[in-house]
């Protein structure tokens, strides 16, 4: 970030502590760029505050992972994402890319920021279904991830420990089998 | 045993011994197996990301304070909305689950100031990875970093005292020293780093720095000044608001 008033550190600490004034305060650096970039290449409000967002996400991720590699400022890499993640969806979505007003420097950013990006829209597309379970398989499946005691989970739902088990099983492979049906995963593998 | 319950098992943690080696063998070895294994792996961290889902929900909120989102799309990303409502779900559930369990032990059980402040704190994360064009004080507080996340707090701090030795204003690093004096039980000098902070007040680590002041009295049992700082937290808007109301409640 071309830090006018905070430093890099902070900034990228407040990332990571998911601190809602930092984040404003990037919004407010940030944002604004992106936006008038995104709106001058097809794209709309709606796609700025997507791509704008989901380039914090990757860049909080790069920074718990440890492998972020800043050679620039904040917002110039932030920018930088902004700009691939909108030029992959503009050829997803075959559409043409004359791509106007870059407007503020960029660089290459690794390819590992569209694995994230992916892996991202994955897990959204799983969490969608996982909501479109029954109620006891939420339940059963949310207690398991959490690590609640076998014993303790049969208690709650009223099940033998070895049905617990069984159950969860169940309720996980119609998790799979309904992801694995579903057209958008097809086409994001 | 089907290879779906095996993967299942794995993921559990109950594969031992000669069972554990030929499943990664196996895992190793076909292509298939390792689709199916990836697509159940994911799902479960998914599912566990709930860092992730709390930013999402914080970037939604400031989008909305931040300007306006007249036009709205339907695309592809349709499914985020849906998403977006079982986040909320998930994250209040979440909530109420941890906020009962902590009631239900606060009301069954009496605490000390001790006990309640190992039950909240955690060291702030680090991100020690980050390489910079920068040198210099860059180059110490990446150590200092590497250093912190390895739990290596006392050879930490002295980096983060060498970078305040040539930056008075490293801000970061004043905070970062505060953990580390609260991880080596120097608590009255992590509480003058935090008041630092706090007093500084133009920077980006007030909230947190209010947090951790806060736990470190309540660690050196000052009872009243503690309570003084949670209600400061628990009236504000800050992301320890919760957790400052339920440790009032205790206190």
């Amino acid at each position: 970030m071309e830090l006018k008033k905070y430093t890099e550190q902070e900034v990228l600490a407040g990332i990571l502590g998911n601190s809602s004034k930092t984040l404003q305060y990037v919004y407010k650096e940030a944002f604004p760029g992106v936006r008038k970039y995104i709106m001058s290449n097809s794209g709309n409000d709606e796609d700025a505050k997507d791509i704008f967002q989901e380039s914090i996400i990757i860049t909080y991720k790069k920074l718990k992972n440890n492998n972020l590699v800043l050679t620039c400022s904040l917002k110039v890499y932030l920018f930088s994402v902004c700009r691939l993640l909108w030029l992959k969806q503009l050829e997803n979505q075959r559409k043409g890319i004359q791509e106007v007003n870059v407007g503020e420097f960029v660089l290459n950013v690794g390819e590992d920021v569209l694995d994230i990006r992916d892996q991202n829209e994955r897990y959204e597309l799983y969490r969608a279904h996982f909501d479109l379970l029954k109620e006891d398989c939420k339940k059963v499946l949310r207690m398991f991830l959490d690590k609640i005691p076998l014993k303790e989970i049969a208690k709650q739902m009223g099940f033998t420990e070895q049905y617990a088990k069984k159950r969860k099983f169940q309720c996980k492979e119609t998790l799979v089998k309904s992801i694995q049906n579903d057209n958008d995963y097809k086409e994001m593998l | 045993m089907d290879y779906k319950e095996t993967i299942e098992m794995y993921l559990n943690g109950e594969l031992k011994g000669e069972a554990l080696k030929s499943f990664l063998d196996h895992l190793d070895n076909d292509a298939f197996y390792m689709k199916e294994f990836t697509i159940r792996k994911e799902i479960e961290d998914a599912l566990t990301e709930t860092d992730v889902i709390d930013l999402k929900n914080n970037l939604e909120k400031i989008h909305l304070s931040f300007g306006d989102t007249k036009s709205r799309k339907i695309s592809k990303f349709e499914f985020n909305t849906s998403s977006f409502r079982w986040l909320l779900v998930a994250a209040t559930l979440t909530l109420v689950l941890v906020s009962s369990a902590i009631l239900f032990y606060i009301n069954n059980e009496s605490y000390s100031s001790g006990e309640l402040y190992s039950m909240y704190y955690k060291p702030y994360d680090s991100y020690g990875g980050v390489r910079s064009g920068k040198i210099n004080t860059d180059d110490i507080f990446i150590n200092a970093q590497i250093k912190y996340d390895k739990n290596d707090f006392e050879n930490a701090l002295i980096l983060f005292q060498q970078i305040l030795d040539i930056d008075k204003t490293s801000i970061a690093s004043y905070f970062y020293a505060g953990v580390c004096y609260i991880e080596t039980q120097e608590f009255e000098k992590a509480s003058e780093s935090f008041q630092f902070i706090i007093n500084h007040n133009d920077n980006l680590f007030v909230e947190q720095a209010e947090w951790y002041l806060a736990l470190s009295y309540l660690n050196s049992n000052q009872k009243e000044i503690a309570r003084k700082h949670f209600e400061a937290i628990a009236n504000s808007q800050s992301y320890y608001k919760e957790k400052a109301t339920e440790i009032l409640e205790q206190l």
